[in-house]
């Protein structure tokens, strides 16, 4: 049941925005629910998600910051984005769409219903 | 010409736990919690996966017998005892470590409990193990630690809802 309303959330954003792969990852880098290209391979996308966005968290707490909002990865041709969405799980989404606060805003709103779900 | 370990018929090396130790809680002071767990279940994952394909290679053996010589060639290794209590039809159960190195490495070097279970890379390695053993992906948490206080590391296994 849970698992339906989260492959729901990951399959609303993608008529919102345009997304090529996004997927919902726990905060131990398991995939809870994916939407990726065959060619795509989850397991390591998952881990890789959230040790990039564990680093980034360790990185701000060194320097006496808050805890990152997100991290981008930015290429010539896409976005990976990486967001917490609350305590148990992050989202993350690979995205060529040049409306960046779109993206932004749709995956925010996105988080908040993952994490009510979890 | 250096003497090689040989363990289980594969040559191997050895560290101390310290150093263990030293090498585990370094990536999780970078990584923190959450980071180095994710990274260390997916190493633990793929040696687990990478010991079964090559124990079944050397051994010829399947399902239990090629699980039980695994669970020796790890009390050998000094990994610890595993003790699985899994039910292979449903993939559901739970795996009991006694004397865990990971756990112990971690006390031996901060010479403290730990916050917060540390055996994620184990927990990829039982994962890895079950899938490459019997067929079926599975998910495990660690659920009890030696690094905790508790007296031995009790791991969670739950199918996976992505392994079919």
């Amino acid at each position: 049941m849970k698992k339906e309303l989260l492959d729901n959330i990951l399959g609303d954003l993608k008529n919102v925005v345009s997304i090529e792969a996004s997927a919902i990852v726990t905060r131990s880098g398991l995939l809870i629910s994916a939407d990726l290209p065959q060619n795509m391979g989850g397991e390591t996308f998952a881990a890789m998600s959230a040790t990039i966005l564990g680093a980034a968290e360790t990185a701000t707490l060194e320097m006496k910051k808050r805890a990152p909002e997100r991290v981008v990865i930015t290429t010539k041709e896409e976005r990976i984005i990486t967001m917490g969405a609350g305590e148990k799980a992050l989202l993350v989404c690979i995205t060529s769409d040049h409306d960046i606060d779109l993206v932004l805003t749709e995956l925010q709103k996105a988080a908040e219903k993952v994490e009510k779900i979890l | 010409m250096t003497q090689e370990l040989i363990i289980g018929g594969i040559v191997s090396v050895a560290f101390t736990r310290r150093t263990m130790g030293i090498m585990f809680t370094s990536i999780y002071d970078i990584l923190g919690k959450n980071g180095a767990d994710a990274l260390l279940y997916n190493a633990g994952r793929n040696v687990g996966r990478a010991f079964v394909e090559k124990e079944k290679e050397i051994t010829k053996s399947e399902n239990i017998e090629l699980l039980n010589k695994c669970i020796q060639i790890d009390i050998e290794a000094g990994f610890g005892k595993f003790v699985y209590d899994v039910d292979f039809n449903k993939f559901e159960g739970e795996v009991k470590l006694y004397d865990s190195f990971l756990a112990k490495s971690w006390i031996e070097f901060t010479k403290k409990k730990q916050e917060y279970p540390v055996c994620a890379f184990l927990a990829g390695y039982i994962a890895g193990i079950i899938e490459s053993t019997f067929g079926k992906k599975v998910v495990v948490e660690e659920k009890e630690c030696i690094a905790l206080g508790n007296k031995l590391c009790l791991f969670e296994v739950k199918k996976d809802v992505f392994g079919d």
